[in-house]
């Protein structure tokens, strides 16, 4: 996915890019939740990548969480 | 602790020295107590105890006989070392096996000096072994190197290579062959018929023999000069034949559950120091003492925690199928109207679901054993002739078998449709299992089609879309456990290679994901839900294919290359939880 907005150039326009992938490190046993937790790919960590990709603060999460 | 629990020799042993200490004729009552602990915390914690109850006597021989961990004991795979962890060091900690900070469910370097070398896939242990013990010489030390190895484990070849090898180098190392007839499934093969062969064709070796069996102790060289009559003769005590042939002295069979046997024949192999590499043939009882009243085998590899007295298991069962289950009714549909689909296990039956296709086709279902590389050859030569093949494998052991996917399959462009299970990460039994890697190792083989199940109804069209691929091979991931829950096709109808779908609309965030993984995906806040931001867009398909199409399902707004609008921010989540539950619908879906 990279690859190809690299090659259209879409960085260009300001375009931001978060990857989230399964880090660089063996996860060690737990349950299942217990492991995507430690590898930060839950949807918690997902809302906070965007969050902070918009610049936006953690008063938004806050009301997010509210609304 | 009930009375029943009662353990006052194992509450003595803090160490294998203090095990070492113990008059010999406490042994037997000794391997009773940890049988019942192991029974005991079996029941509160549940996982792979049937291999350890197996060996439970053998675990007390071995500590007692060998300067553990000074000689270095190397179990293969290692589920069945619970009781060498309890022995070891680790007995309060035994409850806490397989959770998150507790004890490992194999052996692993880093958690005990007693665990020379981790494990978790099968027969790896006489290569570690003949490497540790060439280490040794080279260094100039003279203690012992044991590998203990299931019959099962016998089935892939990486044991022969290592016997292979062995044999040729007269490397003073001690095989100890635990032969109980199954590994997790039964073992399958011809050596599973060699060694029950073996097995019913001559008594136990007794302590009478035993005396024989010292006076047959010749250098090697002798042994090769030795006469046919005296093969005869020997043959009659030790037996040896197939092991022999691979260059190893051959002990057996002994009764494994037997401490007056096991031991003095432990030290008589242990001292006999001119034999090389030796071979101890012993016969276990997988789960003995279980208190289950179960006739299903796969039962004692691992269970769930369970009731001491009734023997019931407390599991708690989920309302949706799980992606194993969805995997074989959706092949099995397949199936029923095509002749040429046929499935492979590599000793999986039960745990890929392909029992259930075994049932319904028993011509076209191949369980090969643990022989990961040769059941993607196989296939590959089944595809090579015209058949539908489907292995089904679990992503961690899919990567045993990695040089034959590239060069036999991918190469070829062979259509073998590999069914992966357990993709991403498994949960219990950790880093050694962890299916985290099959999207980089697959999506890196030009012409491979990669594709994940984001729910059980996916899960069966991509099952439909590997059956009507005929181009080359294609691969599908699926999660361990349990779906979503989502409504499931009679049949499945095969999806457009590469196409994603757009599950919402929105304008300012674009949230990618590649499937689903985590079983449980949390609820997002509100005002994501009602659009605030926008689409995930998940889709199967190699990345170039993904990306492509990815780009073709995307709505209009999100043309990232318009140098008219405001670029919206990406957030890239490729094997991560999804946002959305279930039951959210999915507007553009």
């Amino acid at each position: 996915m990279l690859e190809h907005l690299a090659r259209i150039d879409a960085f260009a326009d300001g375009l931001k890019v978060r990857p989230m992938t399964i880090p660089d490190r063996f996860i060690p046993h737990g349950s299942m939740a217990e492991q995507y937790e430690d590898a930060g790919l839950t949807a918690r960590h997902i809302v906070a990548e965007a969050v902070s990709a918009l610049g936006l603060g953690a008063d938004v999460i806050a009301l997010a969480s509210k609304a | 602790m009930s009375e029943t629990h009662s353990t006052p020799l194992l509450d003595a042993i803090h160490t294998p020295e203090d095990l070492r200490r113990l008059p010999r004729d406490t042994l037997p009552r000794l391997a009773e107590e940890l049988r019942r602990e192991i029974i005991h915390a079996a029941s509160e914690t549940g996982g792979h105890f049937g291999a350890g109850l197996g060996v439970v006597e053998l675990t007390v021989a071995l500590h007692y006989v060998f300067d553990t961990p000074r000689d270095r004991l190397i179990w293969d795979v290692s589920h069945q070392a619970y009781p060498h962890k309890v022995l070891t060091g680790r007995r309060n900690r035994i409850r806490t096996i397989r959770r998150k900070g507790g004890l490992y469910g194999f052996t692993k370097r880093d958690e005990s000096p007693f665990d020379p070398f981790g494990a978790g896939h099968s027969s790896t242990s006489i290569s570690a072994a003949l490497g540790m013990a060439t280490a040794r010489d080279m260094a100039g030390e003279d203690n012992n190197v044991v590998a203990i190895i299931g019959d099962g484990s016998m089935s892939a070849g990486m044991a022969y290579e290592a016997m292979n090898h062995a044999g040729a180098t007269d490397t003073r190392m001690i095989v100890i062959l635990n032969d109980n007839g199954m590994s997790i499934a039964p073992a399958v093969g011809a050596l599973t018929n060699y060694l029950s062969w073996l097995v019913s064709s001559r008594p136990f070796l007794t302590l009478r023999d035993l005396a024989k069996a010292v006076a047959n102790r010749f250098p090697k060289q002798l042994r090769e000069a030795a006469a046919k009559a005296d093969e005869y003769a020997r043959g009659m005590v030790l037996g040896g034949t197939l092991f022999e042939e691979l260059g190893f002295y051959y002990v057996g069979p002994i009764d494994g559950h037997d401490l007056s046997t096991l031991v003095p024949i432990l030290e008589n192999v242990r001292d006999a120091r001119e034999l090389g590499p030796v071979l101890v043939h012993v016969v276990t009882e997988k789960g003995k003492g279980h208190p289950f009243k179960t006739d299903h085998p796969e039962k004692y590899h691992a269970v769930a925690p369970f009731d001491l007295k009734t023997g019931i298991m407390k599991t708690a069962k989920g309302n949706a199928p799980s992606y194993t289950e969805v995997f074989a009714r959706a092949l099995i549909a397949e199936a029923e109207h095509d002749d040429r689909i046929v499935a492979v296990t590599a000793a999986m039956p039960s745990g890929t679901g392909l029992d259930k296709f075994a049932e319904r086709f028993p011509d076209r279902m191949f369980d090969v054993g643990i022989a990961e590389q040769h059941a993607v050859t196989f296939a590959a030569g089944m595809a090579a002739e015209g058949l539908k093949p489907f292995p089904a494998i679990y992503s961690t052991f899919l990567q045993r078998g990695f040089d034959q996917v590239v060069h036999d399959v991918a190469l070829q462009k062979l259509p073998v449709r590999f069914a992966i299970d357990r993709a991403g990460l498994v949960g219990n039994d950790g880093a050694t299992h962890a299916g985290t890697f099959d999207v980089a190792y697959l999506t890196c083989l030009p012409g491979m089609v990669v594709m994940a199940a984001s729910d059980e109804a996916e899960l069966t069209h991509m099952v439909a879309t590997a059956a009507a691929y005929d181009e080359g091979p294609i691969a599908f991931r699926y999660p361990r456990g349990e779906g979503v829950g989502v409504e499931l096709p009679e049949k499945g109808v095969p999806l457009e290679i590469g196409r994603g779908r757009v599950v919402r609309e929105g304008t300012r965030v674009a949230i990618l994901s590649l499937a689903r993984a985590s079983p449980r995906p949390a609820a997002p806040p509100t005002s994501w839900r009602r659009g605030a931001f926008p689409p995930r867009s998940r889709t199967p398909g190699s990345p170039s294919r993904w990306i492509r199409t990815c780009w073709n399902g995307w709505p209009a707004s999100m043309n990232f290359s318009s140098p008219s609008r405001k670029a919206p921010w990406v957030v890239s989540a490729p094997m991560c939880s999804s946002i959305w539950p279930a039951s959210t619908p999915s507007p553009t879906a």
